[in-house]
């Protein structure tokens, strides 16, 4: 038997279940990223609070308790494999009653497991997307918040108008990066039954015995999908230098 | 009446003490003009009026309220007493006309149509009603200071604060700036100007103050400042005027 038979053997046979793996490891990357995203402005919101002298206590002591909680949180995660938190959250689970393997078992690749791999790697890219947001927000010149509280804008207007829009789109390459890591990283969620890319090469390899053959051709999806997602990012990134947002033409004209 | 009372303000940053027992007052319709060598806390004075900064000691009345009291509304005051910065501070994720109408929007509550009317005024007075479309960062200083200017306008504050205004720009834009800062004397506008203009200032301040080292070392009509220098502001002018 050699090689090039084998994937075609493979392609012909098992290509539904491949395409079931891709549209997972998209549907984990896309939301992954995006809800993380959200989440992780939060989070960003969270570690800056600036717990002052002149708060009431309790607003004080909440704002400490809630920056700790951020903090920790983005230690944790940032500092534990996702693997083993996805290893951890669904015996956890389990040790709490809850078997998502009941949760709507009928279907091929959007079953319980794959709302638990949502779950895990939307609460592992929160704990980086917040770092990214935070450091955006870092990046954003002191002279614009001035601007906005001078002419009487509160902290929180200032906030949601005039500096998160610019922290935003600075770590627009970052946050491009995550998505890209995300791509690959979610095939680690096979441990918990994730149906995603790798899960379905695992699958058809034990069941072909094709072994090369399955991770040469989920090999070959993943570089075609990181390469088109970088083409994206690229895209949208000369955009972003072009003038349509934001007016900038581009980073060195503006230095 | 005076519009602003500032009594014995003082502020200080790590120990180090940057304003003492500053007093001065501002009718309405005058412009003071606040000399100094750099550090000598000139910005520091605008910034506390602004509560950009809060002083340690001392009151700032405005419109016959301590603004630095328990309870009051800093956003209010704020939007009642505008800052243009050296820096600009233009939104920069805004185009110039959007920059003049958020705050009219969510601070004076203004509707869409009137904020953008306002806005439209206001970038006339200052010669740049065809950049209304534009984004700060297509714009030269000049234009952006100007824009900032009209942003302020927007708020009808009862009091316009100049922070340097014209240190970032080249002597041509300098012009068009100063240009537009005389055209809100003539119409009255209460004003306090920080600079390092010195022939500007003569021409526009109807009061000035010289602080020296956090201190006031002369105030009084411009003038008589000018005419009878103190020692220290003799020897200001010199290194000033070269």
């Amino acid at each position: 038997m050699n090689l090039g038979e084998d994937i075609g053997r493979l392609l012909s046979g098992y290509w539904r279940q491949f395409l079931l793996g891709l549209t997972g490891t998209l549907v984990l990357s896309v939301v992954g990223t995006f809800v993380g995203l959200l989440l992780g402005i939060f989070l960003a919101l969270g570690k800056r609070l600036k717990p002052k002298p002149t708060d009431p206590w309790i607003v004080r002591g909440l704002k400490y308790v809630v920056k700790g909680l951020c903090i920790g949180y983005s230690a944790l995660i940032r500092g534990t494999p996702m693997m083993v938190q996805a290893l951890i959250f669904k015996y956890g689970c389990m040790a709490m009653g809850l078997n998502w393997n009941n949760i709507l078992p009928q279907i091929d690749v959007f079953n319980g497991w794959m709302i638990a791999g949502l779950i895990v790697i939307t609460l592992n890219t929160t704990a980086y997307m917040g770092e990214v947001v935070l450091s955006g927000l870092n990046g954003v010149d002191k002279g614009q918040e001035e601007g906005a509280r001078s002419l009487g804008l509160s902290a929180n207007q200032t906030l949601w108008s005039v500096i998160l829009p610019q922290a935003l789109r600075n770590a627009i390459p970052t946050i491009g990066n995550e998505w890209i890591v995300n791509i690959k990283d979610s095939s680690v969620l096979n441990v918990i039954g994730v149906a995603e890319l790798y899960f379905a090469a695992y699958n058809a390899a034990n069941e072909s015995y094709a072994f090369m053959a399955a991770y040469i051709i989920i090999a070959f999806i993943y570089l075609i999908l990181t390469l088109l997602s970088n083409l994206v990012l690229k895209l949208v990134g000369i955009k972003l230098e072009g003038k349509q947002i934001f007016g900038f033409r581009s980073r060195r004209a503006r230095a | 009446m005076s519009v602003l009372e500032v009594r014995n303000l003082s502020k200080s940053f790590d120990g180090e003490e940057v304003l003492r027992d500053v007093s001065f007052d501002l009718e309405k319709g005058e412009c003071l003009v606040i000399l100094g060598n750099s550090g000598s806390g000139k910005s520091t004075c605008l910034r506390c009026i602004n509560l950009l900064e809060h002083p340690d000691g001392g009151e700032i009345i405005f419109q016959g309220q301590n603004i630095l009291g328990r309870h009051v509304d800093e956003n209010k005051v704020r939007s009642r007493i505008n800052m243009v910065f050296q820096s600009f501070n233009l939104f920069a994720n805004m185009s110039v006309l959007d920059n003049c109408i958020i705050a009219q929007r969510k601070v004076l509550h203004r509707s869409k149509e009137e904020a953008k009317r306002i806005a439209m005024e206001n970038l006339n007075k200052v010669g740049l009603a065809e950049k209304a479309k534009a984004f700060p960062a297509s714009l030269s200083g000049g234009q952006k200071q100007r824009v900032a200017i009209a942003r302020s306008l927007c708020m009808d504050p009862e009091i316009l604060l100049f922070d340097e205004p014209t240190s970032a720009l080249d002597p041509l834009m300098v012009a068009e700036v100063c240009g537009v800062m005389a055209k809100l004397r003539e119409e009255g506008v209460t004003m306090v100007l920080v600079t390092h203009q010195i022939e500007f200032a003569k021409k526009i301040a109807s009061k000035t103050m010289f602080l020296y080292s956090g201190v006031v070392d002369c105030l009084g009509p411009t003038n008589e400042i000018f005419g009878n220098p103190t020692p220290k502001f003799k020897e200001f002018l010199a290194v000033e005027l070269g």
